[in-house]
Order: C-alpha cells, then sequence, then structure tokens
C-alpha cells in the first residue's frame, strides 16, 4: 500500500468518523434506555469502554509491530509502533478521566485500587516511558530498538499486573464500592457496540494519520542528511581544485 | 553443559570484579538500611501496627536498593566499554544474560540478607523466618530478570538514572504485591493458605520474564 | 492541512454543543438524580482529548510542510546559481 493510498483511505474515513461520533453521540444520550439502577450517568459507559478497548487495541498493535520490527528491521513497522503508542497513550489517558469522572457519582470515590485500574493506570505509565525512552535514546537508531523491547515486555506485562491485583484484592478486606457489571440490555449493548465500532474506526484514521506523518518526518530527515553530505563533498572538490590551480 | 559454563564466567568475572572495586553491596546496603531508618520516623510505628507496615516498608527499602544496584551492573560495563568485550566473547546472548541476571541477583541477594536480620531488630520481628528465604529468592529473581534487561536498555537513553526505574517499577509491580503480601503472611504468621497462591505468582513471573527478557536481550545490546 | 484542522474544530462543536442541548432537555425531566455535569464532563474530556491531539498533529503535519518548503526554494536557488 502506498501512501497515496493511505491518503486516500484517510480522506474517506474523516466524514466517516464524524458521521459515527454524531451518530453515538446520538445513541448514547438520547436513544439508549436509562439504566435504572446507576441513572443516566450509566451513559458515560457508551464512551468509556470504547475508549478503554481503542487504548487496547491500539498497544495490541504496538506489541505486534515491535516484533515484526526486530525480526524484519523495516522502518515502517517502527513508524507503525509509535504511531499507535502515541494514540494508545491517549486513549488511556481518556479512558483513565473518563472513568475517574464516572467513579465519583456511582461509587462514591474519584479512584479504586481495582483490577482493571490498577493495570490501566501501569499500562499507562509503561507507554510513556516507552515514548520517553525514544525521545531521549542517545541514537536515532537505537531508539526505536530500545522502544520496541519495551513494546513487547510492557504487553506482556499488563495480563500479569490484572491477574496480581485480582489475587490482591480477594485477600484484601474489600471496600464495599466496586464496578461492578451492568446488566446489559438489547439495545444498550446495541449503542456499545455501535460506539465501539466507531472509536475503533476513529482509532485506525489517527493511526494511519499519525503514520503518514512519522514516515514523511523521517523520510525528510534522510534527505536532509544526503542534502548536507552533497553540500560537503562539493566543498570539499572546490577546496581541492583551488589548491590545484595555486600550484 | 556449556550453556552452564558460560553463565558461570559472566557470573565469576562480575564477582571478582566486585570483590575489586567494591563499588555495588556497600552502598547499596547502607543505603537500604538508610531508607528502614528514615521510614521508621515517616510512619512511626507502634507495636500494633508493626506487622501491617512492616512489609511494606520491607520491600520499598529493597526495591529502591535493587534498582540502583541493578543500574550500577551495567553503568561499570558501559563507562569502561567493557560491554563491547563482553559482545565479542563468544558466549550466545542468552548466557550473557542469565549471567548477567544471576549476578544482579547474587548482589542484591547479599544486600537482602544483611538487610533482613537489620530490619527484624530495629522493627522487632523475628529475627530471620525461614520461609523469606524463598520469598526473597523467587522475588529477587524476577526483580533481576527485569532489571538485567531494563539497565541494559537504560544505557542507550541520556537520562538513565531515571529511566531506569520508570521503565522498570511499573513493570516489577506484580513481583512487589506478591513478595508484600507474602512477607505479610510470614510476618504475622496467618494461615499458609495463601501463600502457595503468591509463590505460584511469583515463580510464573519469574518464568515469563526470564523467557521474554533472554530472548530479546539479544536486540538490546546488539551492534 | 488548515482544513483539517477547522474540520476537526468544527466537528468537536457540533458535537459537544448540540450534545449537550440535548441532553439536558432530555434527562432533566426524569426522577433520577442526572448528575448532568458528570455525563457533560466525561463526555467533553474525551472530545477534548480527541480535539486536541488533532490540533496537535496538524500543528507538527503544518510544520513539516513549511520545512519541506524552505528547502524547496533553497534547491531552486542553488540550481539557479550554478
Amino acid at each position: 500500500m502506498t501512501t497515496k493510498h493511505l491518503e486516500k483511505i484517510n480522506s474517506l474515513l474523516l466524514p466517516v468518523c464524524f458521521a459515527g461520533v454524531l451518530l453515538v453521540m446520538y445513541m448514547a444520550l438520547g436513544w439508549a434506555p436509562l439504566e435504572t439502577t446507576e441513572g443516566h450517568v450509566q451513559r458515560i459507559f457508551y464512551v468509556h469502554v470504547p475508549v478503554s478497548w481503542s487504548a487496547f487495541v491500539a498497544f495490541f498493535v504496538v506489541f505486534v509491530s515491535s516484533i515484526l520490527f526486530l525480526i524484519k528491521r523495516s522502518e515502517k513497522w517502527d513508524w507503525l509502533a509509535v504511531s499507535a503508542a502515541e494514540l494508545g497513550l491517549l486513549m488511556t489517558t481518556l479512558s483513565l478521566i473518563s472513568g475517574i469522572i464516572w467513579g465519583r457519582p456511582t461509587w462514591g470515590v474519584w479512584w479504586v485500587w481495582d483490577p482493571r485500574l490498577t493495570s490501566t493506570l501501569l499500562m499507562w505509565m509503561i507507554y510513556v516511558a516507552y515514548l520517553m525512552v525514544r525521545a531521549y535514546s542517545s541514537e536515532a537508531g537505537r531508539g526505536s530498538r530500545m522502544a520496541a523491547v519495551i513494546g513487547i515486555i510492557g504487553f506482556a506485562d499488563v495480563p500479569v499486573v490484572y491477574y496480581s491485583v485480582v489475587w490482591w484484592q480477594n485477600i484484601h478486606p474489600q471496600p464495599l464500592i466496586r464496578p461492578g457489571n451492568l446488566e446489559l440490555t438489547g439495545s444498550m449493548a446495541l449503542v456499545l457496540l455501535t460506539s465501539t465500532i466507531v472509536f475503533t474506526i476513529f482509532l485506525f484514521y489517527l493511526i494511519s494519520r499519525r503514520f503518514l506523518l512519522e514516515k514523511a518526518t523521517s523520510e525528510l530527515a534522510v534527505m536532509k542528511r544526503t542534502l548536507r553530505e552533497e553540500e560537503q563533498d562539493a566543498r570539499i572538490a572546490k577546496i581541492k581544485i583551488d589548491r590545484a590551480e595555486n600550484k | 553443559m556449556e550453556f552452564a559454563r558460560q553463565v558461570w564466567t559472566i557470573v565469576w568475572k562480575d564477582i571478582i570484579v566486585e570483590a575489586r572495586s567494591r563499588q555495588i553491596v556497600a552502598p547499596v546496603l547502607v543505603f537500604a538500611v538508610l531508607v528502614l531508618v528514615i521510614f521508621n520516623f515517616a510512619l512511626s510505628p507502634t507495636s500494633s501496627n508493626i506487622p501491617q507496615l512492616a512489609p511494606g516498608v520491607l520491600w520499598v527499602s529493597f526495591t529502591f536498593a535493587g534498582v540502583l544496584s541493578v543500574n550500577r551492573s551495567f553503568v561499570l560495563e558501559n563507562e569502561n566499554g567493557s560491554i563491547l568485550g563482553l559482545m565479542l566473547s563468544p558466549v550466545s546472548r542468552e548466557a550473557l544474560f542469565t549471567g548477567k541476571m544471576l549476578s544482579n541477583l547474587i548482589f542484591i541477594g547479599a544486600v537482602e540478607l544483611v538487610t533482613v536480620p537489620v530490619f527484624s531488630v530495629l522493627f522487632n520481628q523475628e529475627l530471620f523466618p525461614p520461609m523469606l528465604l524463598v520469598v526473597l529468592f523467587l522475588a529477587t529473581s524476577g526483580f533481576s530478570a527485569v532489571g538485567s534487561i531494563f539497565a541494559a536498555l537504560a544505557i542507550n537513553t541520556r537520562f538513565r538514572e531515571i529511566m531506569l526505574p520508570l521503565l522498570m517499577f511499573p513493570v516489577v509491580v506484580p513481583v512487589i504485591i506478591s513478595a508484600v503480601k507474602a512477607t505479610e503472611i510470614i510476618l504475622t504468621s496467618s494461615p499458609a493458605g495463601d501463600m502457595i497462591k503468591w509463590l505460584e505468582m511469583l515463580v510464573a513471573f519469574d518464568l515469563i520474564f526470564f523467557l521474554i527478557a533472554a530472548v530479546a536481550f539479544e536486540y538490546v545490546i546488539e551492534e | 492541512m488548515r482544513r483539517f484542522v477547522l474540520a476537526a474544530a468544527f466537528a468537536s462543536i457540533l458535537v459537544m454543543l448540540p450534545g449537550y442541548a440535548f441532553a439536558s432537555a432530555s434527562l432533566q425531566v426524569e426522577q433520577h438524580p442526572t448528575n448532568l455535569r458528570y455525563i457533560f464532563a466525561a463526555f467533553m474530556a474525551i472530545w477534548a482529548g480527541y480535539f486536541l491531539y488533532a490540533l496537535f498533529m496538524g500543528w507538527r503535519e503544518l510544520k513539516l510542510r513549511r520545512y519541506v518548503e524552505e528547502l524547496q526554494t533553497l534547491l531552486k536557488d542553488r540550481a539557479k546559481k550554478s
């Protein structure tokens, strides 16, 4: 797939995304039935869950493209990894924020050290470190290799953290508040499904856009380097000619 | 067999270097004890809440001390350029990683073995509960597996002293949770039923991360 | 690029305002505790996050484009000279 194809797909996807977002807003805030135990606040669920899902999808993309980068050493996997990591970090941030806002009216507290919340927070931290290693690496090429290793280890860590917190909770005396599982009726499930699809499409749109940006940036850097080298060669050649003439 | 011999060569090399330079164990040990002292003032434990606080204090101290020790092990290689020598040596990358991990395990383990009795005296616990040895061994193995690969990784970044804990702490959280819980069971001498669960968790973590790190190590130190 | 930023801004406003109006109209009638502030805050946070990210990416794309143009003029000048 060339850049042109990707750009074309992107320009088609953008209106789809916007229409989808409007549809989600309508379905989540208006069409979806009232949840009887939590009240209207439960409507946050229809955006909170898809955002968390997108975060997970994005980090899965990071995981796969990190492995492919280490095996194939083709730059495009690195571009994909960094794009997906950035989007995944954004989605995790939004998921945490919307979760905190949802937690306050439903459980009465902002935060609980529940397995899902804890592993999301740690996932957030791992990928902050991932982007930092990229930014602070001593050489550009090394940074992507180091980051790929973190992308793999970090992804493997998330389920381990989840289960360790599950066990930790079962033993700890529990506060009564706890994110329960909602009973989804048919129409609620439909809203959730629609919303998840829309958010996933939006995620892929943003990733591909970020991918093209990363591609252009690194290709430009290569061009700049060759230009500078050419310039230097020309200067050296000129000096040599001058010297020869002086003799 | 060849693998074991290669691993042992690396470990022995690290032990000799440490015996001559005394860069890791002694300063880290002092640091670990200092953390205990500071926690005593920060939490002001009384005889009633010590069993609840003590495991946390002990493991925070070990985590901070461990990250310092792991960091030193690769900084030294990097500063003297000896990492190139290691990479050129006819040793497989997996053996190199295992050796580094074991020597980290030995150094952190040495620090822990001295810190635990000091801790027990300062916080009025039983001097050295034997089950704690198992927990220390399993938790420190996981810690040094993750630590070795991230330390090798962090020397490629500009702010490695701060990057290493940033990378390591989120990943080793399961180890810390299990170790603290298991230690709590030992110190409060509560029924050992849940103990098995935490030990299983530690073993699982050790295996998963040892395997991933051993494979990924090759990509960290190439060139 | 500018078109993209404008579209993103437009869409965000489009999404936030009627969403809020719609929600406040339809939700407040019923007896349930509405907690409208929280619903609004959560939706707002998510769309704001998307919008800011789009803006940030647009800014980076703009910077890159300017840079390419600079390089192009530089190359043209050089071609003229030689």
